[in-house]
């Protein structure tokens, strides 16, 4: 795993201030706080619950879920230490919240998180590719490499955002490789 | 497709978008949820809570049970009466007797006085000789 750039670590810093003042003001009853919230943290949240259920629908109402949440206790988020590993942990908690209500029988997006890429490029094809291989993962294991590789989270927050202790989550991004390898092994 | 490695797959991955126009429905839906909430006061909520209920009923069970338990509480007359009896009582006891008792007994005190001022008469005699 690379480490992040300086510039974007101070950058994450910076989130996380004007987070927290953000937080603050919200629970002091001031409801706009949460249009730049949602600008601050939509993104990372959405991923998530894309990630943890595979599903672009599911995800969107794991997302609403956090957001109505935060409007009827805003002061529960003032409380946290890490407002941004919260409200992570809430979405990944709406997300399992959202996959339990789901029938069986619904379908798993497999083209989910393939954004804006055009599969056509090199670049494109891989990340299609990418994502077909992630939706063959278990859920636990989709969502703990997202939070490694897209939010740069170590092992001890991603167990704290998904309730597992860090040797579990650690344990999960391994395995994770190790099936995503194999299946590329299988695929040449 | 230029690796085998599933990591640099993955840094092929774009982190995905929240659709625009969720943006607008997650919003309303939350502003809504918190507007339609009314603010109650504390007093309020203090005596509309069921804990408060509970706890009302539970003092007023046990105020109705001590009070069976101590029985009906006595009469002012009754008080009243209970205090001349012990008046009674007391007034009942021979202090006088006792008195006599103790003045034939022992001396008194004009006696303990007389002795104390012979004490001392002698004392200042004895040392004036000396």
């Amino acid at each position: 795993m690379e480490m992040a750039p300086r510039a974007e670590k101070r950058g994450r810093v910076r989130v996380a201030d004007e987070l927290s003042k953000l937080v603050a003001d919200l629970a002091d009853g001031c409801m706009e706080a949460l249009n730049p919230i949602w600008d601050l943290c939509a993104d990372d949240l959405f991923g998530l619950a894309l990630y943890r259920t595979g599903n672009v629908g599911d995800a969107e109402d794991a997302v609403q879920d956090v957001f109505v949440r935060l409007a009827s206790k805003p002061k529960a988020l003032a409380r946290a230490d890490n407002p941004r590993n919260y409200l992570r942990r809430m979405a990944h908690n709406a997300a399992v919240d959202v996959v339990k209500r789901r029938r069986p029988a619904d379908p798993i997006d497999v083209a989910f998180a393939l954004g804006d890429q055009d599969p056509s490029t090199e670049t494109g094809a891989d990340a299609k590719r990418a994502v077909v291989l992630l939706a063959h993962l278990p859920a636990s294991q989709r969502v703990t490499v997202f939070l490694r590789h897209f939010e740069d989270l170590s092992f001890r927050e991603i167990g704290a955002v998904t309730g597992v202790p860090t040797f579990t989550a650690a344990s999960r991004y391994r395995l994770a490789l190790r099936r995503l390898r194999t299946m590329m092994g299988a695929e040449r | 497709m230029t690796s085998h490695d599933p990591r640099d797959l993955l840094h092929g991955l774009s982190r995905p978008k929240v659709p625009a126009e969720l943006k607008q429905r997650v919003l309303s839906a939350a502003k809504q949820v918190n507007t339609g909430v009314e603010r109650r006061s504390l007093e309020e909520r203090l005596w509309t809570s069921a804990g408060l209920r509970y706890a009302w009923v539970a003092a007023v069970l046990f105020l109705v049970a001590v009070n069976v338990f101590l029985g009906p509480p006595p009469a002012p007359w009754d008080v009243a009466a209970g205090r001349v009896a012990q008046t009674n009582w007391m007034e009942s006891l021979d202090l006088e007797s006792a008195l006599d008792d103790h003045r034939s007994g022992g001396p008194t005190v004009a006696e303990v006085h007389g002795a104390y001022d012979d004490y001392l008469c002698d004392s200042m005699v004895q040392g004036d000789q000396s």
